[in-house]
């Protein structure tokens, strides 16, 4: 603008700073969210479901066959219940199984205390390695 | 609204932070929505195309270098997306000027301005302003409202930084026509 007259710039400028911007939609800012929510998170791979509910699906048993081998009184089930897979059908097994862990959860400590592990272990997977990940990358 | 610098966030959101976006939405709207709602010159049209740049931005972030500000890229996505929607519905509406070498003195409209009260001050700007393309009212609107410089609107409108000088000097004189034109109406009405 070197060409023109610099008063010319100044009251120009004056003039349209007084004229106000244009404001969207109160919701403007929560739609654009929903439909970035939607997109990929960027930093961290998002794990797929799927994978976690598999995981979790072999956790669980690991667990109890742990606590049931560390009571000891757990040892005679668990031989009972592989001459039991050996004799019965899979079917049967799975509701000896069920019954069992059902019987069990009522009354040991031990289930409740892996239940506590699991949990700390998704809070742990789900905000402390992010945590840790946002830390890395500021340092 | 936070005051950390734009970079703060946009880092945030790359490290997986998402929420984070909402604090350069919240910043940035209402001047992304200006630029969209005087080019397309609809509300609803306007609101449509400011969330699809905002989700533009958000996708091409990683993309997005900083040798600009974030402001720039996000008004040139803006624009751009705002010309594809016009060109839809009027095409061949943007023509580069050729350049032309004339001087403009004060004009007798900035001295009758001065005489008016805030409020009318305004009326008669919006109304000025009004009368401008949407390519005109863009340029003016980044150049005195957001102060960017030449370079940087030149950026945003895909055009040459001396095209974007003289469109400049060329908007802010039809400018002042209309202004002139608007004042000179109303003394008229009030005789």
């Amino acid at each position: 603008m070197n060409r023109d007259n610099p008063e010319i710039d100044k009251k120009t400028k004056k003039f349209i700073q007084q004229t106000s911007l244009d404001s969207p939609g109160e919701d403007f800012t929560s739609n654009v969210m929903k439909r970035v929510e939607k997109e990929k998170v960027y930093g961290i791979n998002k794990r797929d479901s799927n994978v976690w509910q598999i995981i979790m699906a072999i956790a669980l048993p690991i667990t109890y066959f742990v606590f049931q081998y560390l009571t000891n009184k757990g040892e005679a089930t668990i031989t009972q219940m592989i001459k039991d897979l050996e004799t019965t059908t899979y079917f049967s097994f799975i509701e000896t199984f069920s019954e069992t862990l059902i019987n069990d959860i009522s009354f040991s400590p031990f289930i409740y205390m892996s239940i506590l592990a699991i949990a700390t272990l998704v809070i742990f997977d789900r905000f402390v390695v992010k945590l840790l990940h946002n830390y890395s990358h500021k340092g | 609204m936070s005051s950390h610098p734009d970079e703060h966030y946009i880092e945030r959101v790359l490290n997986g932070d998402q929420s984070s976006f909402a604090f350069l939405v919240e910043r940035h709207k209402n001047m992304a929505f200006t630029i969209a709602n005087r080019m397309l010159r609809n509300r609803e049209e306007a609101e449509e195309i400011t969330q699809d740049a905002f989700l533009k931005a958000y996708r091409s972030l990683k993309n997005f270098k900083q040798k600009s500000k974030f402001s720039t890229w996000l008004y040139k996505i803006v624009y751009n997306l705002s010309v594809s929607q016009l060109r839809k519905k009027k095409p061949n509406v943007y023509s580069i000027d050729e350049d032309e070498n004339q001087r403009f003195e004060l004009p007798e409209a900035t001295y009758k301005m001065d005489e008016l009260e805030h409020k009318d001050q305004k009326k008669y700007l919006e109304k000025a302003i009004e009368q401008l393309s949407e390519e005109e009212q863009t340029i003016i609107l980044l150049f005195y409202h957001e102060e960017l410089s030449s370079e940087e609107i030149a950026k945003i409108v895909n055009l040459s930084v001396s095209n974007v000088k003289v469109k400049l000097f060329r908007v802010r004189k039809k400018l002042y026509e209309h202004l002139n034109l608007l004042l000179k109406s109303e003394t008229k009405n009030m005789l």
